[in-house]
């Protein structure tokens, strides 16, 4: 394969420049063309992409796709599926498609993916049917999630976007979260949860995370505090799910409730993985197994499709438009859709961890922008907070919709659907009203002379529609903009596998830490600024008052 | 008088053999099949034939000599046999019928009657739900048949003691009807009861509230007995002692106030479910209303054994064994509805403990129930059960358990732990019979 120069030194990506020059208002390319709302809309099974709200024309598609034939991107699918060392700086493969595929379909040196997948359904029904028991024999009523980053956010996202879908068999099983460092949520949590029934998942890929450990430990004492049988307590209330079985053991989880996952499943990949037990648990086993399928399915559509009918290689080509042609550095997540609460916060972790690079995959210093500043929150919420600044700031800002057709269409209460329904169609019309607003701005209406009732418009944004929000539609949305992060990645020829950025931080803490403990010896941390020594001195004054 | 029944559970077939004994004409609408010479025998074996669990209820020896001797008054119908004669009373003891099923038979009864100029007494005996009789009669008069008096006339017959516990009630309650329905229903009590002043007149509605209610407070003392007997053990403290004291106050009274490991029964359950389902469907529908703690705290008594068995082999019971003495919900009933045993015996499946089972009459319900099994056994004798065994769980107190000999007992087993489910054994006394001994808030604390 060719080295991968960088992008500024593609061909298609001069082309796209002149392209861009040609591009008018959003409003003016739909004067030319009227039929763009059907044009540009590009469907698989379970989500619809339309892109006719980009700032883009017909040219401009068969220039991204140049670029993406350019790119390589079709050979670097390829390697990543079949488990090439795509993540170099780290020589692992990244294989989360490999978590999907459906047990039929597995190849045999992978059969410690179902291995794994059982174990996980094992544990599930143990805990769903009441034989997992605690200490003191009781029933396990609820579960909590100790994990940080990939081991937090995916799972509580999933567990939140489903919840009303959980099986009968998940009974009333209660299924926490509890990532932070300074133990504010699992302190809550403690207050009200009775140790003898209730497990906890501590999932970390190298079981060496400080965040999750110093909660874990802590949830130790507490248990410890009311069983002093350490052995006893331990295999009834710890379940550790981690690469590192060495490290588990270690710290004192028994074997039958080590949960493994590989090298080559990134943390931010991992929800598919046994990680991905806290969604088991709380929705039921079957639900998991139909999140992997949808993602699967979106596998397969992102493996074999044209570029220009697959739908995440048509997201992240927009995006390098956006980003690196129109040079729009902010990108807005707006899910109308309340389950979705936690998806925004999920993908900052997908996006700016993978994408929030510098160099190439060699090492080498670019000169372009490679992931926006992304961000986002529940759009009819949104609306009432910065979507101000969308309409009439001076930022432009790139956003993507987010909405499931079809919602309450299960049988509920009467009393109340219709009421219900009203209020999803409320939010429908809202939803499509900001993305006309967006983008029409005062054409949507009739010009205003008033300044300030002055709406631009010309922000482009995508509507991804779901036919409902399930776990399968989920599993693809998913997978989605995992697959977008990868094109993105290759055409921006960085790696979106790793994440050194984050280490020198924990490094530096952990050399802070003894400014602060009880045997204080502040020479340890070594020469320190004059802004660090003073904000320490001041904190510790204030903490002996 | 000429009566119908329809049902095919203990209380259907007891009510048949009892007023057959008074001289009436009761044709059983059931879907068993009798022998022609029907002897104790056929009729156990008839029994056995259906298969259905809750059949087993019905092999109570006294009922089953009532019905025998009965046979020539007595005679099972096909569920929807025609009306031949005039049938003075229908009595509907269907278990959990839905609506449309009582409307049914009643609609087949009304025209009956109304061909013959008859009026007809339709009574309703199992827990319904409130409102449910004067619903019926409402929606027959909208067919335009008023030749039908719709009654509710709660029974309050108990497994165990079928029969006694008809004919010595102590009082009777019957809703709605006219004079002349509740005249035709005095009848049938007045063999047994000649005393007017027993029988208590009210509305239908109110009837059916009443006998949700008894069952429903009933329930709420077993409860809160069995929560005392947590604290009990908690504070060591023997809590039979408490249970006399509480019972020897007039206004609480010492019925009902045994602490075990769970109630069950078909009846019971059944009438508590109504009940439950009554406040849930209030106005001031609560999801947790002092109904719902009490089904709880029975579900987790239910458990209890096992999470004491547990705990004194420290989640270690992987391979022990278990001797399960009495799985009948009560004794004198060969019915396993809602016994501690259900919850029991896959909690220790499920953990690959090995259970020997022994039950005076109940043990082949058990079998229907759980099918051929690798890890349990059954046993013929409380002794043999015990051979060997890491623990016995007592769940029914049957009469055979109170005065083995403790002592050989302790030396058949593996380890001499005695749960006892239905503190039927003075601690002291199988402590120094070399058990290690606990029962619910009394004995030693596990």
């Amino acid at each position: 394969m060719a080295k991968n120069n960088l992008l500024t030194e593609r061909k298609a990506f001069q082309f796209l420049k002149e392209n861009a020059e040609n591009i008018p208002h959003i409003a003016e390319i739909f004067d030319k063309q009227p039929a763009r709302g059907k044009d540009y809309i590009i469907q698989t099974e379970g989500i619809t992409l339309d892109i006719s709200k980009q700032r883009v024309n017909d040219d401009s598609i068969k220039l991204l796709c140049d670029l993406y034939y350019e790119s390589n991107v079709p050979e670097h699918i390829k390697m990543l599926f079949n488990g090439s060392l795509v993540n170099k700086s780290e020589d692992r493969a990244a294989l989360h498609t490999q978590l999907r595929v459906p047990k039929e379909k597995q190849k045999e040196s992978y059969n410690i993916v179902n291995d794994q997948l059982d174990h996980m359904e094992l544990i599930v029904n143990q805990i769903h049917n009441g034989t997992w028991r605690g200490f003191s024999g009781k029933r396990i009523t609820d579960v909590v999630n100790l994990g940080v980053g990939g081991s937090d956010l995916g799972p509580l996202m999933v567990c939140h976007a489903l919840r009303e879908y959980s099986l009968p068999s998940v009974g009333s099983l209660n299924v926490h979260f509890a990532s932070t460092i300074d133990g504010s949520q699992l302190f809550g949590l403690l207050k009200d949860l009775k140790p003898e029934t209730t497990v906890f998942l501590i999932a970390s890929k190298s079981f060496t995370t400080i965040d999750t450990l110093s909660n874990a430990n802590t949830a130790r004492s507490w248990l410890l505090s009311v069983c002093p049988n350490k052995e006893l307590m331990l295999r009834c209330h710890f379940i550790g799910i981690s690469s590192s079985a060495e490290k588990m053991s270690e710290w004192g989880i028994v074997e039958k409730n080590q949960l493994s996952i590989w090298d080559w499943v990134g943390g931010r990949y991992s929800l598919w993985s046994s990680v991905g037990l806290s969604i088991a648990l709380a929705l039921g086993m079957p639900l998991f197994r139909e999140l992997l399928k949808g993602a699967h399915s979106l596998d397969e559509h992102y493996r074999t499709s044209p570029p220009e009918k697959n739908i995440p290689v048509m997201m992240a080509l927009i995006g390098i438009w956006n980003v690196n042609i129109l040079n729009i550095k902010a990108q807005a997540i707006l899910p109308y859709d309340g389950r979705l609460k936690y998806f925004p916060s999920y993908l900052t972790q997908l996006e700016m961890e993978s994408n929030g690079k510098s160099v190439t995959q060699d090492g080498e210093p670019i000169d372009y922008s490679t992931c926006p500043i992304l961000w986002g929150e529940v759009g009819a919420n949104a609306q009432h907070a910065f979507y101000q600044l969308l309409h009439q700031g001076t930022q432009s800002v790139a956003a993507d919709f987010i909405l499931a057709a079809k919602r309450y269409d299960t049988n509920q209460d009467d009393s109340h659907k219709n009421s219900l329904v009203a209020q999803h169609e409320l939010n429908i019309s809202n939803c499509l009203a900001q993305s006309r607003v967006l983008a029409f701005g005062n054409y949507a209406i009739g010009n205003n002379s008033n300044p300030f009732r002055n709406y631009p418009g010309n922000q482009p944004s995508s509507t991804l529609v779901l036919p409902k929000l399930d776990a399968f539609t989920l599993g693809s949305l998913i997978a989605c903009y995992e697959h977008k992060v990868f094109t993105q990645a290759v055409i921006w020829g960085i790696n979106p596998f790793d994440q050194w950025g984050v280490e020198l931080g924990k490094q530096v803490a952990s050399q802070l830490k003894c400014l602060f403990s009880e045997d204080n010896e502040p020479n340890k941390a070594g020469a320190l600024d004059s802004s660090t020594l003073a904000l320490a001195s001041m904190i510790q004054d204030f903490r002996k008052e | 008088m000429k009566i119908r029944i329809l049902g095919d559970g203990l209380e259907a077939w007891t009510i048949a053999a009892v007023f057959a004994s008074t001289g009436c004409h009761v044709e059983l609408a059931s879907n068993m099949k009798l022998a022609v010479n029907m002897t104790s025998a056929s009729f156990l074996s008839d029994i056995e034939k259906q298969n259905n669990s809750l059949k087993n209820e019905l092999v109570e020896p006294d009922l089953i000599r009532l019905i025998v001797e009965q046979k020539d008054r007595l005679t099972v119908i096909p569920q929807d046999n025609e009306y031949r004669d005039h049938i003075d009373i229908l009595l509907d003891a269907r278990l959990d019928a839905a609506e449309e099923k009582h409307l049914i038979a009643l609609e087949r009864y009304a025209n009956s009657c109304s061909e013959n100029n008859n009026l007809g007494v339709y009574v309703l005996t199992q827990p319904v739900k409130v409102g449910a009789t004067d619903a019926l009669e409402e929606r027959l008069k909208n067919t335009g048949l008023t030749c039908i008096d719709c009654v509710y006339w709660p029974l309050f017959i108990e497994s165990g003691r079928a029969v006694e516990s008809y004919v010595t009630a102590e009082r009777y309650i019957i809703g709605g009807g006219c004079e002349e329905s509740q005249n035709k229903i005095k009848q049938l009590i007045h063999p047994f009861n000649r005393n007017n002043s027993s029988i208590m007149l009210m509305p239908a509605k109110a009837a059916e509230m009443t006998k949700l209610a008894i069952n429903g407070m009933l329930a709420t003392r077993v409860s809160f007995m069995n929560e005392l007997a947590a604290l009990a053990s908690e504070h060591e403290v023997d809590i039979d002692f408490v249970r006399q004291g509480l019972g020897s106050d007039p206004r609480i009274g010492s019925q009902y106030l045994y602490p075990g490991c769970g109630f069950g029964g078909d009846a019971f359950l059944n009438t508590l479910n109504h009940l439950s389902e009554e406040f849930e469907r209030g106005k001031e529908s609560k999801k947790y209303n002092l109904l719902s703690s009490v089904w709880e705290i029975n579900q987790q008594q239910k458990d209890l054994l096992f999470q004491k068995f547990w705990r004194y082999f420290n989640a270690d019971i992987k391979g022990c064994s278990v001797a399960i003495w009495g799985c009948a919900f009560k004794p004198e009933t060969a019915s396993i509805i809602g016994s501690a045993a259900l919850e029991l015996i896959p909690s220790l499946l499920a953990h690959d403990v090995f259970i020997k089972i022994y039950d005076p009459i109940a043990a082949n319900s058990v079998q229907s129930w759980l099918g051929e099994h690798p890890l349990v056994e059954y046993s013929s004798s409380p002794e043999e059960s015990a051979q060997d065994v890491n623990a016995i769980m007592l769940l029914t107190d049957w009469k055979i358990f109170w005065n083995l000999d403790l002592r050989s007992i302790a030396k058949l087993m593996r380890t001499p732990l005695l749960l006892d489910g239905r503190n039927i054994y003075d601690p002291e006394q199988a402590r120094t019979s070399g058990l290690i001994y606990s029962g619910i808030g009394r004995g030693e604390t596990i």
